[in-house]
């Protein structure tokens, strides 16, 4: 409107709402991307991206350094690049660090701070508000373990050494099922951890010596003549053994658990993930949020 | 207790804390009956509790409570009693020997039975076997009052110590406070709950932004706040001779006229509006329905000074 | 603007309803069989702390189950249908604590969304909400740089920002001095008048529950001892309150004589409201020469009903 015309008053006052509001389900999503957006520490100041960048570059450099391999050298044979199998156990340290900062991140502030309280007064429960931080920190680890993958699959592309059409479905499902099985782990694992204090340096301690301390009890005990069966407590290495089945590749030592089945491996593993989450669940329930 | 009137006389008293001053040169002297320390969040008030109790140190100028400084003289804290605003943490132990613990730490012979009279002066059953914990806010906090007088100070200390009570309660601890005011004690309260304030008394300090805003009875203070003339709301079947009578006498400055029977009178001397009012309306056969000061409450007075 | 007053051709919501509610921990019993109707405009839930106000709170959100007893709120019960029935409230609880690091916008827009509104709603709707609450710049900060004043003022825009049907204030304004306090109660009171949500407010005072209520359930021992609409509980014979600035007595025997029942306190009487007794106060007054400070009708208060005790 142009001035001139006749002049109006215009009601400041306050709008009530009549648009459409989301399905309950929503608010799942809604915090699941906002747990996502916070451990990477993305709307947060510049030194809350810091630890995370450099995980995330320590875990994709071997991919990226392999991809730049095979654009620049000559004379590549198969056996120089990485195999998707090592890739895992390689960055091994990448994926403790980056564990022991998500999971901490995402579950221990809220509780500390009141926001558990707030978020449950909302359209969530206990449960959901769980499924909606397990995904995000899902999520969140699975970029960097499926993601450094698919960089690999990328050299290999690059290098000539890539899958043929018909084998590219089966070595996408590989990726995925390496990625998603590797992600669940340290995800379970962590969350668990976190479940148990509200001091996120605390948790991301814990979280490293869980990745730690049991693969190093058990193998020494293991050479003493306990059973190979013991050996599925030593996580991380059972899902990078997984990992390596998954691929149908040996690898390069020979610890205990490559005795054992693949079908035992597989369901250690996934033993470990459901006991996490369980330990998770049942924290969670009892917890006092309310106040 | 001594015949002497407690007082607690703070004088220049300023306290900083690197380049923010807290309190800036406060000087008050308070005696026996209740006072009341008001301001608004940061003016300095629980700065200057802490420096009556000993629990601080002046920067500059001198506390004196008792006659004595309360944190040089660690004598003179056997004489004050204090009930503190924060929840304290309460050992399973009945009221009687909580109280009982406080006696003995203040060196009395015949903690319980001590223990028993404090309890009993609040209201409470000093045979009651049941642990601190399982009673109400309310009950804890008339335990902790009969902690802070065991001792029969002559100062008494209180932060908020109507916080979390139902109207039962905060009456029966009216009557306590006031009281002990009324024996002689020097006691001081602060609140930020004026209805509550207004109950205990009518001596209040007002601080703000570090510094001493107002002191005395605020039934005084409010004629005091001359730059704005005191306003009374009456409700008169005859308004208009009413107002017009007052006008000529030049007892009321200014009027407003709301509806068929109220009158709004402004005026810069309430006292003889006061005294004008009955014998006015009675000369002009006015009836007096209502008579109301606006804004002469605490809470008038409050803003005021605090909004100078 | 939609008008917020009740229509009078509807039935009266009932916002919250409550018959035998029971809540224990462990042998301790929170509610000991609570009957409640909480309806539109602004209840004031009444009691001392300890009495039962939050665990009831607490139900009414489901966010805790109870042992015994029915419970509906907004025509659900909150114990299977709690998502349903916390998406459509909003709350502020009593304590402080809130994520230090979150700037107030940013709290308030997630809190919003998180209340099932579209991004962009939440953007602007947590926008309007803070401006309401008096939060001008100061939204930008962190709220863990906030005082206590203004945490208050983020809380209740939380509440509301997604323009809940009903609103749970507990203990709002604790921690607030006296300027605050008003202005707080002001702003409840606004936003229960205008803008069309239901208020309850769960508060030990007294004073405050009476200035901003319509309504007030008064909550002691776990059960609910009096209830019902302002107007109604203090109902009640009418006397004539006078406050004179010396002299009562004489002025009380004056009135005596004339035959008036008096009861003297300090400088306050207290009178019935019989025929003529404005006018002999007035002249009593004016013959004694003293100052007339306060004349006025004094119905029961809210605090007479609480002291007069459960019906």
């Amino acid at each position: 409107m142009s001035v001139g015309q006749d002049a109006r008053l215009f009601d400041l006052g306050y709008r009530a709402y009549d648009g459409p509001r989301e399905r309950p389900a929503r608010a799942i999503l809604t915090l699941a991307l906002f747990t996502m957006r916070r451990v990477l520490g993305l709307g947060r100041g510049g030194r809350h991206k810091v630890l995370p960048a450099i995980t995330l570059a320590i875990a994709y450099l071997p991919a990226l350094t392999s991809v730049a391999f095979s654009v620049l050298a000559n004379n590549i044979v198969a056996t120089d690049l990485i195999t998707y199998g090592d890739y895992m156990f390689i960055i091994g340290s990448a994926l403790a660090l980056f564990a022991a900062l998500v999971a901490p991140e995402a579950l221990c502030p809220d509780r500390r701070s009141g926001m558990l309280g707030l978020y449950l007064a909302g359209p969530l429960d206990r449960n959901r508000y769980l499924l909606a931080k397990g995904l995000g920190v899902l999520a969140v680890m699975l970029l960097i373990t499926v993601g450094p993958l698919l960089f690999m699959l990328a050299a290999n592309v690059i290098a000539g050494f890539g899958p043929s059409a018909g084998e590219t479905p089966k070595l996408l499902l590989r990726i995925a099922a390496a990625g998603l099985v590797t992600a669940l782990l340290y995800t379970s694992l962590s969350m668990a951890v976190s479940s148990f204090t509200t001091r996120r340096a605390a948790a991301a301690v814990a979280v490293v010596l869980l990745l730690l301390v049991p693969a190093s009890v058990v193998r020494p005990a293991i050479d003493a003549g306990a059973p190979n069966a013991l050996d599925l407590l030593s996580f991380p290495f059972v899902v990078f053994d997984l990992s390596y089945r998954i691929f149908g590749e040996q690898p390069g030592d020979d610890a205990p658990v490559r005795e054992l089945a693949t079908w035992v491996v597989a369901a250690g593993v996934g033993a470990a993930i459901a006991a996490g989450a369980l330990v998770c669940w049942i924290r969670y329930r009892r917890i006092e949020a309310f106040r | 207790m001594s015949t002497v009137e407690p007082r607690v006389v703070a004088e220049n008293v300023s306290k900083w804390f690197g380049a923010l001053v807290a309190v800036s040169d406060v000087s008050f002297d308070i005696g026996a009956g209740i006072t009341a320390l008001l301001g608004p969040n940061g003016a300095g008030k629980s700065t200057m509790f802490r420096m009556l109790c000993g629990l601080a140190r002046p920067s500059k100028g001198t506390v004196r409570v008792l006659g004595r400084d309360p944190r040089a003289d660690t004598g003179v804290t056997r004489m004050i009693g204090l009930v503190p605003q924060q929840e304290s943490v309460f050992e399973p132990l009945t009221a009687r020997q909580f109280v009982a613990l406080s006696a003995r730490l203040h060196g009395l012979g015949d903690p319980e039975r001590a223990a028993g009279a404090a309890l009993e002066q609040v209201g409470l059953d000093p045979f009651d076997r049941r642990r601190l914990p399982a009673y109400s806010k309310g009950m804890r906090q008339r335990v902790k009052v009969a902690q802070a007088i065991i001792h029969d100070p002559a100062v008494l200390v209180l932060d908020e110590p109507l916080t979390g009570l139902d109207p039962r309660q905060r009456a029966d601890l009216v009557v306590l406070f006031r009281r002990l005011g009324s024996e002689g004690r020097c006691v001081i309260v602060s609140s930020h709950v004026l209805d509550e304030v207004e109950r205990l008394g009518s001596q209040v300090l007002v601080m703000s932004q570090g510094r001493l805003a107002a002191a005395g009875d605020f039934r005084e203070l409010r004629a005091l706040m001359d730059d704005r003339p005191m306003r009374i709301r009456v409700r008169t079947d005859r308004p208009r001779e009413l107002a017009g009578a007052l006008l000529e006498r030049g007892t009321a400055v200014g009027v407003r006229l709301d509806g068929d029977e109220v009158l709004e009178l402004d005026t810069r001397d309430a006292r003889a509006l006061a005294h004008a009012l009955a014998p006015v309306a009675r000369d002009r056969h006015a009836r007096l329905y209502e008579v109301n000061p606006l804004d002469a409450d605490l809470e008038g007075v409050f803003r005021y000074v605090v909004q100078r | 603007m939609a008008s917020a007053l009740p229509d009078p051709s509807q039935p009266a919501l009932s916002v919250v309803s409550a018959r035998g509610v029971v809540k224990r921990y462990g042998s301790t019993v929170a509610l000991a069989g609570l009957d409640a109707d909480i309806g539109p405009g602004i209840t004031g839930l009444l009691g001392s702390n300890g009495a039962g106000k939050t665990t009831f709170i607490s139900l009414v959100l489901g966010l805790r189950s109870r042992d015994a007893g029915e419970l509906t709120v907004l025509g659900h019960d909150p114990a299977t249908a709690g998502i349903e029935v916390r998406s459509r409230m909003g709350y502020a609880p009593e304590h402080h604590d809130l994520p230090a690091e979150l700037a107030a916008t940013d709290l308030v827009r997630h809190l919003s969304e998180m209340h099932l509104l579209p991004q962009r709603a939440a953007v602007q709707r947590a926008n309007d909400a803070l401006w309401l609450v008096g939060l001008g710049e100061e939204r930008f900060r962190p709220v863990g740089t906030m005082s206590t004043g203004q945490r208050q003022r983020v809380k209740l825009a939380s509440a509301i920002a997604h323009d809940p049907e009903v609103v749970l204030l507990d203990e709002p304004t604790d921690g607030l001095d006296p300027m605050q306090r008003t202005e707080m109660l002001d702003l409840i009171r606004r936003i229960g008048t205008e803008f069309g949500m239901h208020i309850v407010i769960s508060s030990h005072h007294l004073e405050e529950v009476e200035r901003i209520c319509d309504a007030v359930v008064i909550v002691e021992g776990g059960e609910v001892v009096r209830a019902g609409t302002l107007a109604d509980l203090r109902r009640g014979p009418a006397g004539l309150v006078v406050e004179v600035d010396e002299r009562a007595d004489e002025l009380a025997s004056i009135l005596r004589a004339r035959g008036y029942n008096i009861t003297v306190e300090g400088d306050v009487l207290l009178l019935g409201g019989e025929d003529g007794v404005h006018d002999a106060v007035r002249d009593g007054v004016a013959d004694l020469g003293i100052g007339l400070r306060r004349l006025g009708t004094r119905g029961r208060t809210l605090e007479d009903v609480y002291m007069g005790g459960a019906t």
